[in-house]
């Protein structure tokens, strides 16, 4: 059997003296999504950086593709990992084909340039998430939204097996957020592709992820599938209020309480 | 690939325009007959003297400096992500000045002048990187911050020389400070720090297009952002080095012509490394041309032509900039 694509053993990591995660243990398998949940400033994005081997945990291991990510040169992880961060912060001007095209960095030697064939990824990766028209705008003059979408246009035409996605629905309007998950779904489902994702709505998550992790905060991580987590008690306990459930046809839904 | 043969060509071409007129203009004019008569060899009159001995050396001198500045400049914009950073602001050109004016204070001259400017300059840039690294966490805001506190020490220092001068030393110190090509002889090592430079950056050339982007990001594709961020700093504070030893400082090379290009062929390093150094050096040598004829047979020091010429072009520039 394949190992895990991402797997982590014995992990402990933390932020400004703050334990998110103690000898955590966790496999990733090939074709699964996965979701990350937590109250702000609780250690997700922290979390998604130590899985891409770009901050170092205080002891552990994360092993992509069963390789020790610690002694793997970055060029490689970044052809099998992607990351797509909250925000992006460009220094110089660029358009929006320029911006989706720095995804092919890691799978070009020092002195290539791009082909016809990258631009061809990245055109349909802009396609795919509905910025075709808009490929000869300076990124500065997009919306939020717009900005966010680009983004995952870029992780797409870096073409990795496994994606690594900080709230990649932030900013997005209700038919663009269920687009990019239904995306996202798609290259899970049709190319194999494995993401995890960090995600602050729970029913996107209850809906979009077949595995959830829930970070409490001092160290405590719960791990399994949706459903088995997914309980009235965790999330009250997770979010610090009062969730309620109300079954509806498409399923269940979960909302805050009153107090 | 293709996308960047013409803009290439054209600052090549400029580069041998500014050439053409470097070595055919100054207190007499010499007719390009002549000038390419001289290049060849088949002359040995009064005419080739001048463009051979004079003019040329000048000139290699003059374009060499302009394209070490505007390299560095470049390098500094990406490393400091900041559209505004030149090769100065982090103390080099400082450092330099300061072991060069005391060299003037105590009668030295000549090449040991040189070999101190490049002293001061290896001492500043050890000086800012050992700070900077000093508790471990590494930003580039804190380079910045770094090199911009030793720039204003080496500023005052500067002043301090200034003041303490004997008035007959004082005109070689300001002349020195706003940036002479006149006193450079050696230009062996200028050519050499360009080409090596060039060939060092260029392969880095697209992993500083991703670096442009955050450096977070850059990490994600797989670019080794610490080690990049070593080698710029000591790529671009060398260039910077072996430029001010030529030359003095001279201002706004380093800054408007990156600037310049990037708003005329785009950010993509590929192209703008080259084309930097291939613009920055047109430049110079014109405005060199232009401080040795203006006021002939006064020469101006080129640092006031370059800056005369800079700052409305990148008051111009900003304002555009602004307006997009």
């Amino acid at each position: 059997m394949n190992p895990p694509i991402l797997e982590t053993r014995d992990l402990s990591l933390s932020i400004g003296g703050k334990l998110i995660c103690q000898n955590f243990n966790l496999q990733i398998q090939a074709g699964e999504r996965w979701g990350v949940l937590g109250v702000n400033g609780v250690g997700k994005t922290t979390l998604l950086l130590a899985l891409a081997g770009m901050k170092a945990p205080l002891s552990g291991n994360v092993y992509l593709n069963g390789q020790p990510l610690a002694d793997m040169p970055r060029r490689n992880a970044a052809q099998i990992c992607g990351v797509m961060f909250q925000d992006s912060d460009d220094a110089f001007p660029a358009s929006v084909l320029e911006t989706a095209m720095i995804g092919r960095h890691p799978h070009l030697h020092a002195w290539e340039w791009e082909s016809a064939a990258d631009e061809v990824i990245a055109r349909s990766a802009l396609q795919a998430v509905g910025l075709a028209d808009l490929e000869q705008r300076a990124t500065h003059t997009l919306s939020g939204g717009e900005r966010r979408r680009l983004a995952l246009a870029t992780v797409l035409t870096q073409d990795p097996a496994l994606m690594l996605l900080d709230e990649p629905v932030n900013h997005l309007d209700l038919h663009h957020q269920i687009d990019a998950l239904e995306l996202l779904t798609r290259q899970v489902v049709q190319h194999g592709k494995t993401m995890l994702m960090v995600l602050h709505d729970v029913n996107l998550a209850a809906r979009y992820c077949d595995a959830l992790l829930l970070l409490f905060g001092d160290g405590e991580v719960l791990q399994g599938s949706a459903q088995e987590v997914l309980t009235l008690e965790n999330l009250s306990r997770l979010y610090g209020h009062p969730v309620r459930s109300v079954e509806t046809a498409e399923g269940i839904l979960f909302y805050p309480g009153t107090i | 690939m293709k996308r960047a043969l013409i803009p290439l060509l054209s600052l090549a071409a400029l580069a041998l325009l500014s050439g053409w007129l470097a070595l055919s203009y100054g207190s007499v004019v010499t007719p390009w007959q002549s000038v390419w008569q001289a290049l060849l060899g088949n002359d040995h009159g009064l005419s080739s003297d001048l463009v051979l001995q004079l003019r040329l050396p000048r000139a290699i001198n003059a374009f060499t400096t302009g394209a070490l500045l505007a390299l560095a400049g470049a390098l500094m914009q990406v490393l400091l992500r900041n559209p505004l950073a030149d090769p100065y602001v982090l103390g080099i050109s400082g450092g330099a000045a300061v072991a060069a004016l005391g060299a003037l204070l105590l009668g030295i001259g000549g090449l040991w002048l040189n070999a101190a400017a490049f002293a001061g300059a290896l001492i500043s840039m050890l000086l800012v990187f050992g700070l900077a690294r000093g508790a471990g966490a590494w930003s580039s805001t804190r380079l910045l911050l770094t090199g911009v506190i030793v720039a204003a020490g080496w500023g005052a220092l500067i002043g301090f020389l200034l003041t303490v001068s004997p008035d007959a030393q004082l005109r070689g110190m300001l002349f020195w400070l706003m940036g002479d090509l006149g006193g450079a002889e050696a230009y062996g090592l200028g050519i050499v720090t360009l080409l090596v430079g060039l060939a060092l950056c260029l392969p880095l050339a697209r992993n500083l297009n991703v670096m442009a982007r955050g450096e977070l990001t850059a990490q994600a594709l797989g670019v080794p952002v610490t080690r990049l961020r070593w080698q710029l700093y000591a790529l671009a504070s060398l260039l910077t080095a072996v430029a001010v030893m030529t030359a003095g400082s001279i201002g706004f090379i380093g800054l408007v012509a990156p600037h310049v290009l990037r708003l005329a062929v785009g950010n993509d390093h590929r192209i703008l490394l080259p084309g930097a150094a291939l613009f920055g050096g047109s430049l110079l040598l014109l405005a060199d041309t232009v401080a040795r004829t203006a006021l002939a047979p006064q020469q101006l020091p080129v640092g006031v032509v370059t800056a005369l010429l800079g700052v409305p072009l990148f008051l111009y520039l900003l304002a555009r900039a602004e307006r997009r």
